[in-house]
């Protein structure tokens, strides 16, 4: 598979300031011809006080972006290309830094780079949470970390004031794991990841094992938490239907690339990639007049045998010569100024598709 | 998921789920065909308990048809229409002891629907259960029918010499399913709903209640009518992972029933047949899919392998026990629709387990709301979702993500989290977290109400104190299917 010679940088919105942005970042599992690309080329800003939704199906490679950003990839996980630049906030005296490119972190950066100015939640709180510690040794241990110098109660009097922040007993210190329910023990993740007022919150499937109403709870209290300590959060998740309710910005993924990005609402009621209006059609609705709805023919890709040219041509309905030939790049469509799309269908260039 | 012991190991994981273990030696019995190759996560767990069952069930059916014969005959009578006269007489000293007069005139007010009048908890709740809705045709038998069906787990003491905790997955479910129609239960995860289904595919037998298959009362888990049984109503699982045997083709996965359930036939009669059924699956070509094995297909083929093998017994009834939530968003709609056709096209009777209360109304002709082991609310799917009777509903509707929903709408309230299934609460089940409380649902277990006073007769109901109705005389029927107006409950 031949990569984009290059890639138009996304355009951050206007009056808004980047925070965090993905340029060209290529993630391979494994080495050499073999090699999968996981993540490929993906281009994307979060930007400061913003929530951007990363949607997808499982295998096109969100998770995986996710760890990458936060260099908490495992081999045979391997960065293979690209940058992750991180924007400091300006110092007090307006001196604004130069940008930090995560990826090229040194190992004892990166330390402090964590947890204070990202936190990551991952899906499974059972699995991220030692089962033989209670909570509080758990959020002391991050906060003895990062701050040499605290003393016991200090310690003890923090992790009280987060948990009763997310809406956990503060009495719940002194629990186990497994003595929690699982909204719980999520809230008690995101407890964790706030501890040190970190600027970047990176939710992966926060509440995907949570049943509706404890999800609602859940997020209804990040929705809370973000107006209160003001961090950006990357959501990812694969309901497309929820990250349109909390996110303002939506990017989908499909094997590995970023297929379409726009504003929330724009993509649920304007999709324009044939993926994300398959996948906006994939959602029965609760409200409304009851329509048959199909779905998106066929399977996920493989992608240690993507097709040539859009990985989704299989799929879609409206493939033609050029789909099958040419990997699409994200670019703006004349029409919506806010949005990056990758696809030929409304490519002005669309006639001269055949001369390569 | 764990990774499955390789063949043969379909007996032990059918003989592992209880008392099944008293199935006949011949191979024929196994259930779904070959049933998961290793029984899924929450049959572990039921197995564990259903340990202790199991000696209690070497007596199990007679002992337990003894038990409900009461229960049986009463939701039996209001099933076949006739409103249970047995209970206004009775009812009034019940009556004179509550406490407040409110109260006291509603537990009056509702004599068929609380045929309970006695105080009696155990008869209180059963009559409290959810009743069937009336037919939708006059005298329609269903092709299954849940009569009172309970099923509890002991789990283990407090202690060294307390008393046994029982869990009680599911408690009083009446549910009936009808040739070509969809009937969805929606619950959160722990309300009871794939107890249900698994009590209804006979992989446990339910520690009280009945099942009727095509309006006979169903015997002992043995011989050649249980094997039919087997062969009528057939499981779908949620996870195709762990429901396919790794070591085996697609094409031995759906002979196998074939050669188990169906008559004698050649090799290459019964290949043509596994074709026809991955065609009937849209797994095309089929000749290539027959021979591949589990790894090779995708989340959503191999859905429909676990389809096409309940299909290939000619089951008259499909249990689907969530058999989209592990698939990926795409390719849900693809197994939910093929679903549909088969219910609708082939008059299989379909029993839809889910979480997801959008699917459900996209889905289901029926809906069935599950909480805490008991169903809080029945009706059409589109009376059910759009006008959700139920506080329970109503939060879960609230609480489903829906991108129409108007922007900064506030957030339903924080009710806490869903009860302990060994120590549920008295009276309803919902109310330490209902907003709409009132002291009346802590101390009885609420009956069945019409949802829709305007319309009583659209078989949407709600057991739940909020409906019960102010006046009597205003409106008799207090029962959905109740067909003569009972106004006698006044005191």
């Amino acid at each position: 598979m031949t990569a984009p010679a290059t890639v138009p940088a996304p355009i951050p919105a206007p009056g808004r300031e980047p925070l965090l942005e993905i340029r060209g970042l290529t993630v391979d599992y494994g080495e050499g011809p073999g090699a999968v690309h996981a993540v490929d080329t993906v281009d994307l800003t979060l930007h400061r006080s913003e929530t951007l939704g990363l949607a997808g199906e499982s295998g096109s490679g969100k998770s995986t972006l996710a760890h990458a950003v936060t260099r908490l990839l495992r081999p045979p996980g391997r960065i293979a290309a690209g940058q992750v630049l991180y924007h400091r906030k300006p110092s007090a005296d307006g001196a604004a830094s130069p940008p930090v490119d995560v990826m090229a972190m040194a190992r004892n950066d990166l330390r402090a780079f964590r947890w204070e100015e990202i936190a990551i939640v991952f899906q499974s709180a059972m699995n991220a949470l030692n089962p033989v510690h209670t909570v509080a040794v758990q959020i002391a241990d991050t906060l003895r970390a990062h701050r040499p110098g605290i003393s016991r109660a200090e310690c003890r009097d923090r992790a009280a004031h987060l948990l009763t922040t997310v809406g956990v007993p503060s009495a719940r210190l002194s629990a186990y794991p497994h003595e929690l329910s699982g909204g719980m023990r999520q809230r008690i993740m995101i407890a964790m990841a706030l501890a040190l007022d970190p600027e970047i919150l990176v939710l992966d499937e926060p509440t995907t094992a949570l049943d509706v109403v404890v999800q609602r709870d859940v997020l209804a209290e990040l929705v809370r938490l973000r107006q209160e300590f003001g961090f950006s959060v990357l959501f990812i998740t694969h309901d497309l239907s929820l990250l349109l309710e909390v996110a303002d910005r939506v990017a989908i993924m499909y094997a590995g690339r970023i297929v379409e990005s726009a504003p929330a609402q724009d993509v649920y009621r304007t999709p324009t990639h044939p993926y994300t209006r398959g996948l906006v059609g994939s959602f029965p609705p609760l409200r409304g007049p009851r329509r048959d709805l199909a779905g998106i023919p066929g399977s996920p890709p493989d992608l240690r045998a993507l097709p040539p040219g859009c990985a989704f041509n299989p799929r879609c309905p409206e493939a033609f010569g050029r789909c099958t030939r040419d990997i699409p790049l994200l670019r703006t469509p004349p029409a919506s100024p806010d949005r990056l799309v990758a696809c030929h269908l409304d490519d002005p260039k669309e006639g001269a598709g055949h001369d390569d | 998921m764990t990774t499955e012991p390789p063949a043969s190991n379909d007996r032990s994981a059918a003989s592992d789920t209880g008392p099944e273990a008293a199935w006949p030696g011949e191979p024929g019995s196994a259930p779904a065909s070959e049933g998961p190759p290793g029984p899924d996560p929450t049959a572990v767990a039921g197995t564990d308990a259903g340990r202790d069952m199991r000696t209690h069930n070497g007596t199990g059916g007679s002992a337990d048809e003894g038990t409900t014969a009461d229960a049986a005959e009463h939701s039996g009578a209001r099933h076949r229409g006739h409103p249970t006269s047995a209970s206004p007489a009775p009812t009034e000293p019940a009556a004179a002891e509550l406490p407040a007069p409110r109260h006291a005139r509603r537990a009056t007010d509702v004599p068929a629907a609380s045929p309970a009048p006695d105080r009696n908890r155990r008869h209180t709740a059963i009559a409290g259960s959810p009743v069937s809705p009336p037919a939708p045709g006059p005298a329609r038998t269903p092709a299954l029918e849940a009569r009172g069906i309970s099923r509890h787990y002991p789990v283990s003491r407090r202690g060294l010499w307390g008393s046994p905790v029982v869990v009680r997955a599911a408690d009083d479910v009446e549910l009936a399913l009808y040739h070509g129609e969809i009937t969805a239960v929606v619950g959160e995860s722990g309300s009871g709903k794939s107890t249900v289904a698994r009590v209804l595919a006979r992989l446990e037998p339910p520690t009280r209640g009945q099942l009727l298959l095509d309006g006979e009362p169903v015997g002992k888990p043995r011989g050649r009518a249980f094997q039919s049984y087997l062969r009528r109503v057939q499981m779908i699982f949620q996870d195709p992972f762990a429901s396919l045997n790794p070591i085996h083709t697609v094409d031995h996965h759906l002979a196998r029933p074939l050669r188990l359930h169906g008559p004698r036939r050649s090799s290459a009669e019964v290949h043509a047949e596994v074709l026809a059924l991955l065609e009937r699956v849209s797994l095309t070509p089929a000749e290539q899919f027959a021979s591949k094995r589990p790894h090779e297909l995708s989340g959503g083929q191999r859905q429909r392998v676990s389809i096409a093998r309940a299909l290939a017994v000619r089951p008259e009834i499909l249990l689907a026990d969530e058999p989209v939530s592990m698939l990926d968003v795409s390719i849900r709609l693809g197994v939910l629709n093929l679903l549909r056709r088969l219910g609708h096209e082939d008059g299989l009777a379909l029993l839809y387990i889910t979480h997801d209360i959008a699917s459900a109304r996209y889905f289901a002709d029926n809906v069935r709301v599950m909480y805490a082991g008991r169903i809080v609310e029945g009706g059409p799917a589109e009376a059910v979702t759009q006008a959700p009777a139920h506080p329970y509903t109503r939060l879960l509707v609230d609480s489903a993500p829906d991108p129409d929903r108007p922007p900064g709408s506030a957030p339903p309230e924080r009710l806490g989290e869903a009860p302990d299934p060994a120590d549920p609460p008295t009276g309803c089940r919902f109310h330490p977290r209902c907003p709409l409380a009132m002291p009346v649902c802590a101390e009885e277990a609420p009956p069945v109400f019409p949802a829709a006073a305007a319309d009583p007769e659209n078989g949407h109901w709600a057991a739940c104190w909020l409906l019960a109705p102010e006046d009597p005389e205003a409106r008799p029927g207090a029962l959905p299917d109740s067909p003569h107006p009972t106004p006698n409950g006044r005191r």
